[in-house]
């Protein structure tokens, strides 16, 4: 209906042309080109859950190929508890939530489709307890649960790298269009997604984070940090450029939390733990990349 | 002295225990973003005490939800998390920030003086990123470590964290 309806409005437009525009040829109408141009207009099919964690597989093996995981099982299964903890606070509870701490002085994270979760080792020094690192656990947590990078993608349909790769996968749901979806999931990665997600998963985070009984004021904390190191430095430079000022996150966030939060200043940060488990990383003279 | 028995080890053992479960305090410090008002408690409609200047260097003495309890000339108060930018500064020269950022993760909570320029430390780029060959062998390999919910809780009790049922925030109007 939709395809017919797109000939027909561009035969009636072209035939109100004044008569001066050059006399319209028929028989160069590419009626195949107009049917896949009806096509991409259709409304993009939802991955279904066992294709978004194959491609978010396929997106993190991208990740790791750029940084490995910071060899320490013990840290990382402690963060993996942490993250597990905040994922059971969820919407999505059951996905195979994988955390892991990646090693780059870079100060990042990330999270693909299907559940897996990403921060960088520079940016969990930074961190000054338990709570920070949930805070940032649990907005990343977020971006998951809403779907963001697949909604970013789905938006963008029309034009592009993701609308290639979605339409492709909604003709055909080959392993070569899942390929070219995880192209474009990493690929979010560099160009960030909107600033309304990432300020949707400041608020959808903190409140995790009060659900599985943290100081909620961890995601501030961290906020108020990101805003204080100079955004020229090369260790931000990326993660900088794919999202919206700390300051105004900061701002935003704390303003509504205001009344709703803020009751829960005084529970824990385990910042002993959190300090125990990561002190043999703060030494950073080896100035690896 | 006519102590008996262990009671100065018992003491002295005491004290190293408390000192020892504390972590170390080292004072953290900042500037203000913007000209503020001082607050008496960290409420907003607490008493205001008077206004600090904007880039006012102050040290951060609490941290408690969206306030700080800072010290501002010899003026004690309250200001809002955001209002303050933790740390030297944005222009700092290279290589002190190293210093400030051990300080940071030694120091737990109250952390010291902040992070600031810490140019020479690279980060992960586009480029590297949309360059990097697969690993999928290294997204197997986070398989074993990831946790259930038996050892998530299990960690979770023992850092005493209590769940409660939150209800969403709403978004703000424009």
């Amino acid at each position: 209906m939709k395809t017919r309806l797109t000939i027909l409005t561009f035969l009636l437009t072209a035939l109100c042309l004044p008569a001066t525009a050059p006399a319209f040829d028929f028989k160069k109408l590419d009626l195949d080109k107009m049917r896949q141009a009806g096509e991409k207009l259709k409304p993009l099919r939802e991955l279904s859950e066992s294709d978004e964690i194959e491609m978010g597989r396929g997106v993190a093996a991208n990740l790791l190929g750029a940084a490995p995981l910071v060899n320490d099982p013990p840290m990382q299964a402690y963060v993996n508890r942490i993250g597990k903890w905040l994922a059971m606070h969820s919407e999505r509870p059951n996905l195979p939530w994988r955390f892991g701490v990646l090693d780059t002085n870079g100060v990042n994270a990330f999270a693909t489709p299907g559940g897996y979760v990403f921060i960088t080792r520079g940016m969990l020094v930074r961190c000054r307890d338990e709570a920070e690192l949930a805070g940032i656990l649990a907005h990343e947590i977020s971006h998951v649960v809403e779907r963001h990078a697949l909604n970013t993608m789905r938006k963008g349909a029309l034009v592009g790298l993701a609308g290639d790769a979605f339409s492709e996968y909604a003709a055909k749901q080959g392993k070569e269009s899942l390929t070219k979806l995880v192209s474009a999931g990493t690929e979010i990665f560099t160009r960030g997604l909107d600033k309304e997600d990432e300020f949707a998963a400041d608020r959808f985070g903190v409140v995790i984070a009060a659900r599985a009984g943290y100081d909620p004021y961890g995601l501030p904390g961290v906020l108020q940090t990101l805003a204080s190191i100079n955004p020229k430095d090369d260790a931000v430079a990326l993660m900088f450029k794919t999202h919206p000022d700390p300051g105004k996150r900061l701002e935003l966030i704390t303003g509504v939390m205001e009344g709703r939060l803020d009751q829960y200043v005084d529970a824990p940060t385990a910042a002993a733990r959190f300090v125990q488990m990561t002190k043999k990383y703060t030494n950073l003279e080896t100035n690896k990349p | 002295m006519n102590h008996s028995g262990n009671k100065p080890v018992l003491r002295l053992a005491l004290c190293l225990g408390l000192v020892l479960a504390m972590p170390a305090f080292a004072k953290e410090t900042g500037a203000l973003r913007q000209a503020a008002d001082l607050m008496a408690a960290p409420y907003s409609d607490a008493k205001v005490l008077g206004r600090v200047a904007e880039n006012t260097r102050v040290e951060i003495l609490e941290r408690r939800g969206a306030w700080l309890h800072i010290n501002a000339a010899s003026k004690k108060g309250w200001v809002k998390l955001h209002q303050v930018r933790a740390g030297e500064g944005p222009e700092k020269k290279s290589g002190q920030g190293l210093t400030a950022l051990k300080n940071v993760a030694q120091t737990g909570r109250s952390g010291s003086t902040g992070i600031v320029a810490t140019t020479g430390i690279r980060g992960l780029s586009a480029e590297e990123l949309k360059s990097a060959k697969p690993n999928p062998a290294a997204v197997q390999a986070m398989d074993p470590l990831a946790a259930n919910e038996t050892a998530a809780r299990e960690q979770a009790q023992a850092a005493g964290l209590k769940e409660r049922t939150v209800p969403a925030l709403p978004r703000p109007q424009p």
